[in-house]
């Protein structure tokens, strides 16, 4: 509930948007309507694997008030797409290998009359067999997936002699840890309308993380300029990493092509369930061992991700896994094997946390098993084993120096002490325990990926500062960030200030919303105008008022003598100034990389962060309910006090579903759970009464990168602090995720009989 | 396969009779095509879920006799009888008006926007609803009109025959003196179905003997059952530890759940013998 900022108080600002969502009247692009539209539905298979023989739309093409429908033959570009390489059908031709795949996409004059025609497309089918587990999918005879086989990547690290390693332990704890498919659950299903404008551009009106990006894999799609797309992709309701791939975009812009009339389509959520993208499943092979002082002296791991039928980021977010499988432990000895395989189950992707809460939930286990064999504190454990300020990143490479994972790591053993003395329960059936881990959580793509950042800052003809950026606002609070940091800057009021993001035809190039990086790169982008841009503002003012520009300052309303009176008013200057040439500054450049780093995708800037869970576990039905939950968060200055609390506890509770209720389950290769009210997310009863945050804010001496993102680092360590409380109130351990009652109740029940009176 | 899209609601009427004879006869015109609805929560669920919507919803929003609730006299007893259009929410804001059993059973159902429109004939209608485990176990009767007769018949019969009548109203005892316990637990705390319920009431003398003892179970996926052998087990006992042991192995016995996608049959066993032992020995001893 409250947050703790340990070197100063921020002011709570209400986020600039904050109004419009909560009352409603924010229009989302999905709530838009132009004249003259239309509505679009898309034909998905029906079946997880099978060959396509025909595809029919005669019968369909009848029905009054269908307009369009378009099959892979009306793909006039490159008939795939794939953040990496495209190699999902935009419209299947001949094969479909999951449920969610597109076959064709009908435009009419209603919803209804869309959906009847979808039912009158005929697809004939060869079912062929379909693969469920990756472990399958890799065996030599089984059916390939893609033309290279199904092993879509191989990340692989290893330093010293793991096996040598293992010789000199006294202890050592091999375990295998299953996490499950998560969906993103977004309150915004995927959508949007797609207008064809006059001029034959097109206007694309739908959310996304990255609009270039989008506008890119679509010119590719559709055989166009990429100048003649435009994608508007803000605001959204919502994505954590879902929309960040192309969703309904290319559908929409087919039709809206074919049919010369805007476009809308807007997945209901069995529609968004089937398709959308989801967090890989993973099963981790750990095997870590120790000295007799508590040394962790070696550690193999085998990471197997499913990826289901297509890349999109897979190999992205396998290389996190590996990245961050030493997490931020100091270990001599290291081999990592990660292998991302296709399936025939739902496309798994980017998802906030990014292939480490998987990882780390699996490390962290580890390390409480290990100092359960050592009967050591499990802080002390972690305490011997952490890594330095000035130690390298979890690869080897040369990183920030930090000392985020000893600050988390302090935090939370003070809030430990604090909460040990309220496990008082009435009920002789409840216990509770309580459980810390820690994480480390990399910002950006990446090294060896195009990783672009920028902005830009003008002052308009209306007297305005204009901040521009290429970030697009998901929810998260990227408003808040420029607002907050703008008028720190200048000096300026809210009213002062004007902020474009989320338009391909008025934002510079700032790279995607992802990776926990835009606040981060909206610091750094300002950092780097701010005094070119004052410096301007303040010569104009001069020449305007006659007055010296040494005894000019920015402030709220305009420029302030030093004798603090208002001198000229932002909008007078604009007005006085408006012959000149319009004063801009902007600039271009690339979130820092490590200059020594090996593996592709390891990361320079990190943060950290640590969690107290406190739960309560009842022994008739192995039901966990969180009471507490604390995290310590080690990622440079607050920028917006709201809108970190949100990202912190927010992740908190994204992870507490993850951890005890969220499985997309499949069943031969088809969703089991298809609406929410199977798929359970957590509600309001579910979540912790107090879920405390506390910001360390502390940077190292000469840290010139600023605030770190937060956008994702809430949710990493959640997982593994609930299920050592668990193990701490039950003495059970839990290596596969959500956790099951019925496991516990199992586990429990083999103590023994009850004494029921 | 796989149905998807949205339903078209468009070609369904929705029918108002005013009397219970109107609507009866309105079912048997239009037969399969045709529903009864009241709150239409449940019916709402399978829509989204793309099973068709009937032609013709016949709503009982104007039928007055499944109205409101008040007082009656059952064989001398003291009922209080609740209209089948008595919504869940009504039911769990109106502590003084009814037992706490069913308070607490309808606090427990889904969300406060399904509250407020859900109604108990709906929820017994449905089979699985979870105010049936809390009617079985107060000995509850329902009144139903069957097209030509309204019948007053026991709670338990009308569930174990799967009755088509047409609910009217259920009476439940006003004895105030029994013991009882209602438990239910979901995946997650709230606006979720069932895995299992248990609910049940006896009487205890000075002697810690427990008499009148009825005990019911229940699920989403599970057909709601009164469980006869332990009601038997414990008649005229007062629980110690063995006796209470034998009670655990006949429910596992005697439930019989079913196993669905998201827990098993042996899951739900073991929850129902750990409630009902744990909530007879909290109550008894």
């Amino acid at each position: 509930m409250a947050i703790q900022i340990s070197l100063f108080n921020k002011k709570k600002k209400i986020r600039p948007d904050g109004l419009g969502k909560v009352t409603g009247a924010l229009k989302y692009l999905t709530d838009l309507s132009f004249p003259g539209m239309l509505y679009g539905k898309i034909l998905r298979s029906t079946e997880p694997h099978a060959e396509i023989q025909s595809i029919s739309v005669d019968q369909a093409k009848q029905l009054p008030g269908v307009r369009a429908i378009v099959t892979y033959k009306d793909v006039p570009g490159l008939n795939g797409f794939g953040l990496i390489f495209p190699d999902q059908p935009v419209l299947c031709e001949d094969r479909v290998r999951y449920v969610g795949d597109a076959i064709a996409a009908v435009a009419a004059d209603t919803i209804e009359i869309a959906d009847a025609a979808l039912q009158l497309i005929k697809v004939e089918y060869k079912k062929l067999p379909v693969i469920v587990d990756p472990e399958e999918a890799l065996h030599p005879n089984a059916p390939r997936l893609h033309p290279d086989g199904n092993l879509l990547h191989r990340a692989y690290y290893s330093k010293g002699d793991v096996e040598e390693g293992f010789q000199s332990c006294s202890h050592i704890v091999e375990e295998i840890y299953e996490l499950p498919r998560q969906m993103h659950a977004y309150m915004e299903t995927e959508g949007g309308v797609i207008v064809p404008e006059v001029d034959g551009k097109l206007t694309v009106y739908v959310g996304t993380q990255h609009g270039f990006k989008d506008r890119y894999q679509l010119s590719r799609i559709l055989n166009m300029n990429e100048t003649d797309i435009r994608i508007v992709s803000s605001p959204m309701g919502g994505s954590f990493g879902g929309k960040d791939e192309l969703n309904i975009q290319p559908y929409g812009a087919l039709l809206a092509l074919a049919t010369n009339c805007p476009v809308k389509i807007h997945q209901t959520r069995r529609e968004s369930v089937r398709a959308g993208l989801k967090r890989h499943p993973m099963k981790i092979t750990m095997k870590t061992g120790v000295d007799d002082s508590g040394k962790i002296l070696s550690h193999k791991v085998k990471i197997l991700a499913d990826t289901g039928a297509y890349a999109t980021l897979g190999p992205a977010v396998l290389d996190f896994s590996v990245e961050h499988a030493p997490g931020p432990y100091v270990i001599p000895n290291i081999e990592i094997e990660g292998l991302s395989v296709f399936t025939n189950n739902g496309v798994a992707g980017e998802f906030r946390g990014f292939g480490g809460n998987q990882v780390t939930f699996a490390l962290e286990g580890q390390i409480d098993r290990l100092a359960e064999k050592l009967k050591m504190d499990p802080l002390e454990f972690r305490e011997k084993n952490l890594r330095q300020v000035d130690s390298p990143g979890p690869l080897g490479q040369k990183i920030a120096p930090t000392s985020g994972a000893r600050d988390v790591l302090e935090a939370i053993k003070e809030k430990l002490h604090e909460n040990t003395n309220n496990s008082h329960l009435s009920d002789q059936w409840k216990v509770t325990g309580t459980g810390v881990a820690i994480s480390i959580h990399g910002g950006g793509l990446g090294v060896g990926r195009i990783d672009p950042a920028g902005g830009r800052l003008s002052f308009t003809k209306e007297g305005k500062i204009e901040a521009a950026f290429g970030f697009e606002e998901c929810g998260q609070g990227l408003l808040a960030v420029i607002e907050t940091l703008v008028m720190e800057e200048f000096k300026c009021k809210e009213d002062d200030i004007r902020i474009v993001v989320g338009d391909t035809d008025s934002v510079p190039i700032s790279g995607s919303s992802t990776a926990s990086r835009a606040t981060s790169m909206v610091w750094n982008s300002i950092q780097r105008m701010k005094e070119t841009f004052r410096d301007e503002i303040l010569e104009r003012a001069s020449r305007v008022t006659d007055l010296p520009v040494n005894e000019l300052t920015m402030g709220p309303n305009g420029i302030w003598l030093t004798d603090e009176s208002l001198c000229i008013s932002y909008v007078e200057l604009a007005e006085k100034t408006l012959n000149k040439p319009l004063l801009k500054v902007e600039t271009s450049f690339n979130f820092p990389v490590s200059p020594d780093a090996v593996v592709d995708g390891s990361h320079f800037l990190y943060a950290f962060s640590s969690v107290l869970a406190r739960v309560e576990v009842d022994l008739l039905t192995g039901k966990v309910k969180v009471l507490d939950l604390e995290q310590a968060i080690a990622a440079g200055p607050v920028v917006s006090l709201l809108g970190y609390q949100g990202q912190i506890e927010g992740g908190g509770i994204m992870a507490l579903g993850y951890s005890l209720m969220e499985e997309a389950k499949m069943e031969n290769g088809a969703y089991v759970n298809d609406n929410f009210d199977t798929y359970l997310i957590p509600t309001i009863q579910d979540v912790p009464f107090v879920m405390n945050v506390e910001a360390i804010e502390k940077l190292q001496e000469g840290d010139i990168y600023g605030p770190r993102g937060v956008g994702e680092i809430g949710t990493i360590a959640v997982a593994p602090a609930i299920v050592k409380a668990i193990h701490d109130a039950t003495g059970c351990w839990v290596n596969k995720l959500p956790v099951s009652r019925e496991f516990l109740l199992e586990q429990m029940a083999t103590r023994g009989e009850k004494r029921w009176v | 396969m796989i149905r998807q899209g949205t339903t078209s609601l468009i070609d369904t009427e929705v029918l108002i009779p005013t009397s219970l004879e109107q609507a009866w006869d309105l079912k048997e015109k239009f037969g399969e095509t045709a529903s009864f609805i009241a709150g239409g929560t449940l019916m709402q669920t399978h829509w989204a879920k793309g099973f068709n919507c009937p032609l013709y919803l016949i709503s009982l929003d104007q039928v007055n006799e499944v109205k409101g609730w008040g007082k009656d006299l059952v064989n001398g007893q003291s009922y209080t009888r609740l209209g089948a259009s008595i919504t869940l929410d009504f039911c769990r804001q109106n502590k003084e008006l009814f037992h706490p059993l069913l308070v607490e059973a309808a606090r427990n159902i889904a969300a406060p926007a399904v509250r407020n429109k859900a109604t108990i004939g709906g929820n017994i209608a449905n089979g699985f609803g979870d105010m049936i485990p809390a009617l079985l176990a107060m000995d509850a009767v329902i009144t139903v009109f069957d097209g030509n007769l309204v019948h007053l018949q026991p709670f338990y019969d009308f569930i174990k025959n799967h009755s088509q009548s047409l609910i009217i109203s259920v009476q439940v005892p006003d004895d105030q003196t029994k013991r009882f316990f209602y438990k239910k637990l979901c995946h997650r705390e709230s606006f979720t179905p069932s895995i299992v319920t248990v609910a049940g009431t006896f009487h205890l003398n000075e002697k810690k003997e427990l008499s009148a003892v009825r005990l019911a179970v229940s699920g989403s996926t599970t057909q709601p059952q009164r469980l006869y052998e332990c009601e038997r087990l414990l008649e005229g006992s007062a629980p110690t530890n063995d006796q209470l042991q034998k009670l655990f192995q006949t429910i596992e016995e005697e439930f019989t759940p079913t196993t669905d996608v998201f827990s098993t049959a042996i899951y739900k066993k073991s929850v129902a013998a750990n409630w009902v032992v744990s909530e007879i020995a909290r109550l008894a001893t």
